[in-house]
């Protein structure tokens, strides 16, 4: 296939060839050349069947030729069809980087994928890449001049059948391997919907309560990001929505799970009891020396408060709105302003330890005081079973809305397509370059006479000359013969 | 000497221009295109940060797009596009990596009308730039896109990791069990370490809530939540199974490290004591004294009704000090700290009483390890041991993994950043640098030019030259040894079948000369000159000499025998009419010969037919 590549190229050189002997001979003949001879031989052209052959038949070969070689080694045209493409950037936003198109990973790659017999720096000078933007060259004056290509041709050089593979097979490894390395890197990742319960093995009853928690929160931070896009999205044929399935999310922490755990407090029921208590009491211990911290921290501002002087400070009120835009007396800050606010900080972080001691210490007590037996232990897995199908079921309709949406919405984030040549086109080049052959031959046949007449003419008394030296050489040889003789 | 024509020596030089002009413009083109042409990549970025108008970027240092072309990111470029320093180096690319601000005219516009507005410090910032590179041929033409796209992307995650994001924290958990620690130790650094990315991860979290990387599928929320559970059920259970199981590889070691750090918090908490007693001291003399100022205030107020009202205007300021920046040594505007001394003093107080106290806190978390390893064996059971070192283990490797996904997370979190602070405007264009094409016909004409010039000068020497060494003086014809030369240069080759040789003799010349006098002799040559290039009009094609010996040459490229004969009569009767009118006599001899018809081809056997028919 690749002397058919060749062929166009060939046809080319020869219409050039051509006209460098038409030219050559109009030099040598121009003194003899009579437009009204021209004329007259325009009307009555010679071998006018044999040209039209020859015209026919080149442009048969050039047309087969390049039809054949577009047909074989087609441009590939690799277009960006999500959103934030045309910003130059890649659905994670990140920046969209067009050379990793053909960078040496995704060559390396190809070449792994399709078992091809070629060094990434070889098939890299084979494969180019453009984008209609290069031909127009950037006025950075003009807005309207600055935009960013979602469109990229490739294009595979036939030299690459050298190789034993072809330009198609290669585009086409080429588009799996970067579509590939472009979902994994760029796309949207779902993998939070893959929920696992392997840890929950030998774990406590009440852990397992914050960890089915934490799964459930990260199902449920997965979908506002696309409810916020399209909150009434729906499915063909499913009645959910975002807000509907981020709802049911939150009901599965609020509802069955608070469930859950009321029961295991309620039955105090604990894996292994003592181990729990000790880990509660030394939570606590940790959660108390915080507690302290924070407290004394607190105690220290108010005390600055309470030290500091009145003297040392004024301010000043200032008539103002409030966010209601009512009218409010605002005054400037001064230092006993900013403790107090440290202050209430400290105070609110103290509160919350002292909550979290509290819920140890329940916990605690309750798992302390009750002895649940072997039908709460069942009961309680039960629940749990019955917890992990339920967030198994959110997550699997996450992932069923969430890939439909994302489906829709990218449409497969890129469309590839092979260029089909276009026959016409072909035909229109081909028709072209075989005019100039023609008009070349033509040329070459009107100025054929006075080219041999030239010809002739040189021809005919240059040879008398030479003819005319020999018999002059023969007749001295003669005489000289004859004088010796004498 | 021939009449000076620019137009004739053009027309003879013509060939020679043509061809040496194509010849030159072919080969500039082959230099051009193969060793001065360059790629050139473009883009244009521009910076989107809040700051970006104020010329800063999101962390308040000044925008520097140089930072672009910095050694470590075009040696991190290079490093990913395997490109080694045998085939370019840092500074090769280096050089021919640009970034130039745009300034529109509507920019300038805009600057001079806010100028004009009496904004005397306004000063336009531009936020947009270009990004240029340029490189030989070489090395194709996707090679300058390649290398600027790389920097460009090198530079997005930098500015993101530098300017943008804070840093990520640590993980010393990483190589914990080897480092030869205590288990209670393992179990305190992990803790701290969870606590830490914890933090980091709580404030990243709260500012890109949204953020979800692509690579690892989390949210920092999602991160936050993990290591948050891992600390409070994993780790928690791990201390509080050492401190149950009194578990310790040395205790007396353990011991001896919670006593001094008992003792080094009894250190600091001394002079810490010790600079909050000054502190206080401070402040009370402080106020003293500003006690005193207010005293004399008051007493200069004296008993003015309006005293505390005109107090409070004299000590307000009426307005907002609004010029609370400065510029610094670097000429870079920063903020200044107005906290007023005593505040300053009290916050001081606060710090070191904080100290105090929190030392004292942790003092009392000492005492309780203490407590609960003091009736501990002085090492557990290696059973104990190796178990809760597998355990430790287990866990450091579970964190380590959680760390890689945040580190991943986060990197990817770097490029966002950057992606969207350094926005791209224009997708990278490459172009070739200089229009070879149009220098080519550029080189053409000027050499085309310089020939013309060339060869008119040439033309004009050639004039002289032909003149002075091969021109007859007296009736102004090639000499002899012109005559010789044409001769000599046609006597190698063929002459064509028209070619025709005519030798004209003025046989009473001496006789005139001797009978009118010399100057009606010279005068009888130069009308014979005249009337001989009048009919036989000097050319490419004919040649018009005297031989010196009294004969006149004629060679003619095409001339068959009529035609000759027509010239020669033609010739006859001009002069015989000039005879007639100048009132001497003269008597012409010719002969002439034609290589088609004599079937003679060579130039010396033509002339000399010509010759021997002179009568």
């Amino acid at each position: 296939m690749i002397l058919l590549s060749v062929i166009e190229p060939v046809s080319i050189l020869c219409i050039i060839c051509l006209y460098i002997l038409l030219i050559w001979r109009i030099f040598k003949v121009k003194s003899k050349l009579q437009i009204s001879e021209l004329k007259n031989g325009l009307g009555k052209l010679p071998k006018k069947r044999k040209i039209a052959i020859a015209g026919l038949v080149f442009f048969l070969v050039c047309f087969a030729g390049r039809l054949l070689t577009e047909l074989w080694s087609p441009g590939m045209l690799m277009a960006f069809n999500y959103e934030e493409a045309a910003k130059g950037q890649n659905p994670n936003g990140t920046r969209f980087n067009e050379s990793d198109i053909l960078s040496d990973e995704m060559l390396k790659k190809v070449i792994e994928r399709g078992n091809l017999k070629i060094s990434v720096e070889k098939l890299s000078e084979l494969l180019t890449l453009s984008t209609p933007l290069d031909s127009q060259k950037l006025d950075v004056s003009k807005e309207s001049d600055m935009k960013i290509s979602t469109e990229y041709w490739i294009h595979c050089s036939p030299r690459v059948s050298l190789y034993r593979t072809n330009p198609q097979t290669v585009l086409n490894f080429l588009v799996d391997v970067y579509r590939e390395n472009f979902t994994l890197n760029y796309a949207e990742n779902d993998s939070v919907l893959d929920v696992s319960f392997d840890d929950l093995e030998g774990m406590e009853y009440l852990d397992v309560k914050d960890y089915l928690q934490m799964q459930a929160t990260k199902l449920k931070d997965y979908l506002p990001g696309n409810s916020n896009e399209s909150s009434s999205y729906r499915a063909e044929g499913s009645e959910e929505t975002f807000s509907s399935l981020y709802e049911k999310i939150q009901n599965f922490i609020d509802v069955e799970l608070e469930r859950y755990g009321a029961f295991v407090l309620e039955n105090g029921l604990s894996s292994n009891r003592d181990t729990y208590q000790s880990r509660m009491q030394y939570a606590n211990h940790i959660l108390d020396t915080s507690r302290k911290k924070d407290m004394a921290a607190h105690d220290v501002r108010i005390e600055a408060i309470d030290s500091y002087n009145a003297y040392m400070t004024r301010f000043v009120l200032i008539p103002t709105y409030d966010e209601d835009q009512e009218f409010y007396m605002s005054r400037t800050k001064v230092g006993v302003d900013y403790f107090a606010d440290e202050a209430t900080e400290f105070l609110e972080s103290a509160t919350e330890t002292v909550e979290k001691i509290k819920r140890n210490t329940y916990a605690s007590e309750q798992i302390g005081k009750n002895n649940p037996t072997a039908q709460t232990h069942k009961q309680a897995k039960e629940q749990i079973e019955s917890l992990k199908t339920e967030l198994l079921n959110l997550a699997d309709q996450s992932r069923e809305l969430c890939d439909t949406y994302i489906e829709e919405k990218r449409d497969g984030y890129m469309q590839v397509s092979f260029t089909s040549p276009s026959t016409s086109s072909v035909a229109f080049y081909c028709l072209l370059y075989t005019l100039l052959f023609v008009a070349a031959l033509s040329g070459l046949a009107l100025l054929d006479p006075f080219y041999r007449e030239h010809g002739k003419n040189h021809t005919s008394g240059f040879k008398t000359a030479i003819l005319r030296r020999k018999k002059e050489k023969n007749k001295k040889t003669e005489e000289g013969a004859r004088h010796e003789r004498t | 000497m021939k009449e000076l024509d620019v137009f004739r020596y053009l027309k003879k030089y013509r060939r020679v221009i043509v061809i040496v002009s194509i010849l030159a413009g072919i080969a500039f083109y082959m230099i051009a295109q193969f060793y001065i042409q360059q790629y050139t990549a473009v883009t244009v970025i521009e910076y989107t940060g809040a700051e970006a108008a104020k010329g800063e970027s999101p962390d308040n240092t000044p925008l520097d797009p140089s930072e672009i072309y910095g050694t470590n990111l075009i040696s991190q470029a290079m490093q990913k596009l395997g490109i080694k320093y045998t085939e370019s180096t840092i500074d090769d690319i280096r050089m021919n990596m640009h970034a130039e601000p745009i300034i529109t005219d509507e920019d300038l516009q805009v600057q001079q009308a806010k100028l004009d507005n009496g904004e005397k410090d306004y000063e336009f910032i531009p936020t947009r730039f270009t990004v240029s590179f340029n490189c030989g041929v070489g090395n194709g033409k996707e090679y300058p896109r390649k290398i600027l796209n790389q920097i460009l992307q090198e530079y997005v995650l930098y500015y993101g990791k530098v300017h943008v994001n804070t840093s990520q924290a640590a993980n010393p958990v990483s190589d914990i069990s080897t480092k030869g620690y205590d288990y209670l130790e393992m179990a305190e650094v992990m803790d701290d370490t969870l606590e830490e990315i914890t933090e980091h991860l709580t404030d990243k979290a709260d500012w890109n809530a949204e953020f979800r990387s692509s690579r690892t599928g989390r949210s920092f929320q999602d991160l936050k939540n993990e290591f948050e559970f891992i600390r409070d059920v994993e780790v928690r259970q791990l201390l509080s199974e050492i401190l149950e199981g009194k578990i310790t590889k040395n205790r007396d070691l353990l011991l001896d490290k919670y006593k001094n750090r008992n003792s080094e918090l009894g250190i600091s908490n001394d002079a810490v004591s010790f600079e909050v007693d000054k502190i206080r001291g401070i402040i009370s003399s402080y106020e003293n004294a500003m006690d005193e100022f207010s005293a004399t205030a008051d007493i200069n107020k004296g008993n003015d009704a309006n005293a505390d009202e005109g107090a409070l205007r004299n000590y307000v300021l009426p307005n907002v000090y609004d010029d609370w920046n400065r510029k610094n040594e670097d000429d870079n505007w920063e903020p200044v700290d107005r906290t007023a001394e005593y505040d300053q003093l009290m916050m001081k107080y606060i710090k070191d009483r904080t100290l105090y106290e929190e030392n004292a806190i942790d003092k009392d978390y000492n005492n309780y390890i203490l407590e609960v390893f003091s009736d501990a064996p002085s090492s557990a059971p290696q059973k104990v041991q190796k178990d809760i070192l597998k355990k430790i283990e287990r866990l450091a490797e579970k964190i380590n993994a959680l760390q890689s996904i945040y580190y991943e997370t986060n990197d990817e979190y770097n490029e966002y950043l950057g992606g969207k602070n350094v926005a791209v405007l224009s997708s990278v264009r490459v172009t070739e640098r200089f229009p070879i094409m149009l220098f080519t016909i550029l080189i053409v004409v000027i050499f085309g030019a310089l020939g013309c010039a060339g060869a008119a000068l040439f033309g004009r020497v050639e004039d002289f030259i032909e003149y002075y060494a091969f021109t007859n003086k007296v009736d102004g014809l090639p000499n002899r040894a012109k005559c010789d030369q044409f001769i000599t240069a046609r006597s190698h080759r063929p002459i064509p079948e028209n070619f025709a040789c005519i030798v004209f003799k003025l046989a009473n010349l001496q006789s005139e000369n001797a009978r009118l006098g010399r100057e009606a002799g010279d005068r009888m040559i130069k009308d014979f000159a005249e009337t001989l290039t009048s009919v036989f009009a000097p050319s490419d094609q004919m040649f018009v000499g005297n031989n010196g010996a009294g004969q006149y040459l004629i060679f003619a490229e095409a001339l068959n025998q009529e035609q000759v004969h027509a010239a020669t009569l033609q010739v006859s009767t001009i002069l015989e009419e000039k005879a007639h009118d100048r009132g001497y006599h003269i008597d012409l001899q010719s002969g002439s010969s034609n290589a088609g018809s004599e079937q003679c081809y060579y130039i010396r056997e033509l002339l000399s037919t010509a010759m021997k028919r002179v009568k």
